[in-house]
């Protein structure tokens, strides 16, 4: 009972945070789709778990939780893979800001000169 | 030396620096008595690197945080386009392997043929101090480089080129680190711009090894390579 609360709960949070994440607008679809069809099949598996082993007979694999877990590491895979391309995004957007902040500061050293903007950067 | 012809005023000459303290000023030094214009790009430095350069006499810009090689190229490449009137850009690596004395004779062979492009090869010139490991991993990097640009190149990831307004304003660098290189080749190609090699000799000495590239680095660029081809191809 406890078991099935607690996985009930996470998938509801999951979903939550779906809903709420995300920027731009057709790979945010695409996100929250999968993710309110993961938290449906996450809850339905939980509540009646011969439905997932009926399924998995059905699409030809043997056991429930097999299928389970097949479907586990593609929703992995899936995200693993857009959390890189916005790691990727960001990279470009950092790049594309130090480099006008770069710019930038040349030509206000040029107008002001005197001021020391030559110290290390610390991390 | 000083029999050397003053580079006129239309040359930027930029040099990528990371933790340069040590060298950079006497590369900025050096560069000075040669060419009139010699802009630093700071790739967000932990030491005093932008300081020293600028006591030197260079221009500094300054990535406040760490980018990449590339990146700061590419930075250095906006400035000369945005903020300059040069006819040209010099690329000269911070930790003193290049010869002041090649960049100068590239620009001359740039200002006499008018090529887009001089690309310094150390290959040409009998490339004697390079360690072992070093030479087959560049010979690899040449055949994938000569494979993937169609270009007819000697040498690849030379830091030492000269390159014209006008190929600056048809190459944008977007790979930050150090597959630029490569970035750099597979643009000339395919916007056809004409290009020769020039010798060069390259000073390996024990401070320029250990600031260079590792070895175990070529796996990352051959990688950030491959991953920009796939995503580039149609």
């Amino acid at each position: 009972m406890i078991i099935k609360l607690f996985l009930v709960g996470s998938a509801i949070a999951l979903c939550w945070w779906v809903l709420r994440g995300g920027r731009r607008s057709s790979t945010l679809a695409f996100t929250r789709a999968a993710g309110l069809g993961l938290a449906a099949g996450w809850i339905v598996a939980v509540l009646f778990p011969g439905v997932v082993t009926a399924l998995a007979q059905s699409v030809g694999v043997g056991r429930g939780t097999d299928l389970v877990l097949y479907v586990g590491v593609v929703a992995f895979t899936f995200g693993s893979v857009l959390q890189r391309r916005r790691a990727h995004e960001l990279e470009q957007r950092i790049t594309v800001l130090t480099r006008s902040v770069a710019l930038l500061e040349q030509q206000v050293d040029l107008r002001h000169p005197g001021e020391d903007r030559t110290a290390p950067v610390v991390p | 030396m000083d029999s050397r012809t003053r580079a006129t005023g239309d040359t930027v000459v930029v040099v990528p620096m990371h933790n340069e303290g040590t060298v950079g000023a006497a590369v900025v030094s050096e560069l000075l008595r040669t060419f009139d214009h010699v802009v630093c790009v700071d790739d967000g430095s932990g030491d005093d690197s932008a300081r020293v350069a600028r006591d030197a006499g260079a221009v500094v810009l300054r990535h406040s945080v760490n980018l990449g090689q590339g990146a700061a190229l590419q930075t250095g490449f906006d400035y000369a386009l945005r903020h300059t009137t040069a006819e040209r850009v010099v690329t000269f690596d911070s930790d003193g392997q290049h010869d002041v004395g090649d960049a100068h004779a590239m620009v001359q062979v740039a200002k006499d043929t008018g090529v887009d492009v001089v690309l310094g090869s150390r290959v040409r010139h009998g490339d004697h101090g390079a360690p072992l490991l070093r030479r087959m991993i560049l010979l690899a990097a040449l055949h994938y480089s000569r494979w993937s640009s169609g270009l007819d190149l000697t040498d690849t990831h030379n830091g030492l080129r000269v390159l014209s307004r006008a190929a600056l304003e048809t190459i944008r660098i977007t790979q930050p680190g150090m597959a630029h290189a490569s970035e750099l080749e597979a643009a000339i190609s395919r916007h056809r711009l004409s290009w020769v090699e020039h010798p060069v000799t390259i000073t390996y000495t024990d401070y320029s090894r250990a600031k260079g590239q590792s070895n175990v680095n070529a796996f990352n660029v051959l990688f950030d390579l491959a991953v920009a081809k796939l995503q580039t191809a149609p």
